[in-house]
């Protein structure tokens, strides 16, 4: 083979490695950003409010009305921090300070319904008291 | 000269060519295992979902009869809404729970006013029961102290919903008060009780759309107002 000859193939093959990366990395491009998820989740942005001032408290286990069998249960949820967690029962009451902001309690069940109030008494000692009830059913019922 | 051209446009195409191949089929890898991940999270959801579900049905519902005759019981709820209990004469268990125990008792021995817990599948307005327990229901609230009756051992309250209260204290009734240094709960008597003070309480309530105003408290939990001005 001519010297000419092998010059002009060894500069054909680095073209064609250039074009064919230059093309790859293209439709990669494209197809990223035309990617959607499948459960069409959008982001959107969410004003952040400073939930420190405004008193609150959520119990994010065990639900509302829940059945349960056993005698006790684990409280958990979200209140202000620093604030005063009173949680009472017929059967019990709690005090605590709330030094974080998520607690988690556990706390005794009497056969039958269990009316359970929490409430949250925010530290500034300005803002009001703030309550939240929950049923929870301690039924033996797989016997 | 022409020749050499020829060679280098070809080996070119060529080349770019089959990498582009190659990448498509890459490409085409990348998107089934997309794919793949999309129906495993899709899947995934629909467990959750079945479980979630599962969870539900554990659910009870309560509330005073209003009616037990002819093979007919309903209740009211706390919301106020009828609802009717099926009952199976030999599926559905009903028992009477008195303490930590509880005695297994007939349909028959249900009468109006009395506090059921039902727990079965529910449609609309009507629960399938496959258990009954009869209770007793208590109410839990909390309000400040508007006025203190010495002489009748009595307590206004007025609670954070704004509903005006009264508690009579018995001698039955268990009075905590709050140490608002160690937060210890101790046992205090009715002298310890000021206007101002907050608080906790927990009564029984005997009927459906209750209309009393004054209950007599099973136990009190006593927040000083020092608490809140130190």
């Amino acid at each position: 083979m001519k010297k000419e000859t092998i010059t002009a193939v060894s500069f054909g093959i680095i073209l064609g490695v250039i074009v064919a990366l230059f093309v790859i990395f293209q439709s990669k491009e494209k197809q990223l950003s035309k990617a959607k998820p499948i459960n069409n989740q959008t982001t959107t942005m969410t004003p952040k409010i400073k939930t420190n001032n405004i008193p609150f408290i959520e119990v994010t286990s065990p639900s509302d009305k829940v059945v349960v069998g056993s005698n006790s249960v684990v409280l958990k949820g979200k209140a202000n921090k620093n604030s005063l967690i009173v949680i009472q029962s017929p059967i019990k009451e709690l005090v605590f300070k709330n030094t974080k902001e998520e607690f988690s309690q556990e706390f005794p069940l009497a056969l039958g319904e269990n009316a359970i109030e929490l409430t949250n008494y925010p530290a500034d000692n300005t803002s009001s008291a703030v309550h939240k009830e929950l049923r929870i059913y301690y039924l033996e019922i797989n016997d | 000269m022409k020749n050499k051209i020829l060679v280098f446009v070809m080996v070119a195409l060529f080349l770019s060519g089959s990498t582009i191949a190659k990448a498509q089929s890459k490409n085409a890898t990348a998107s089934s295992n997309i794919a793949e991940d999309e129906i495993q999270n899709f899947k995934d959801k629909i467990a959750s979902k079945v479980a979630e579900l599962t969870k539900q049905e554990q659910k009870a519902i309560s509330g005073f009869v209003v009616k037990n005759s002819s093979n007919q019981l309903s209740i009211i709820t706390d919301d106020n809404q009828t609802m009717q209990i099926k009952i199976d004469d030999i599926l559905t268990k009903i028992y009477q729970i008195n303490g930590a125990a509880k005695k297994e008792i007939k349909l028959a021995d249900i009468v109006k006013d009395d506090y059921l817990i039902v727990n079965g599948p529910t449609s609309d307005t009507t629960v399938t029961a496959n258990y009954i327990f009869v209770d007793e229901k208590y109410l839990v609230n909390v309000g400040k102290v508007t006025e203190v009756d010495k002489e009748n051992y009595s307590l206004k309250v007025m609670t954070l919903d704004k509903e005006a209260i009264g508690l009579d204290i018995e001698t039955a009734t268990k009075q905590l008060l709050l140490d608002i240094k160690t937060l210890e709960l101790n046992r205090a008597g009715f002298s310890k009780i000021k206007e101002g003070d907050t608080v906790h309480f927990v009564v029984k309530q005997k009927q459906a759309n209750n209309k009393e105003t004054t209950y007599s408290a099973v136990k009190i939990l006593i927040i000083p107002q020092e608490y809140f001005i130190k």
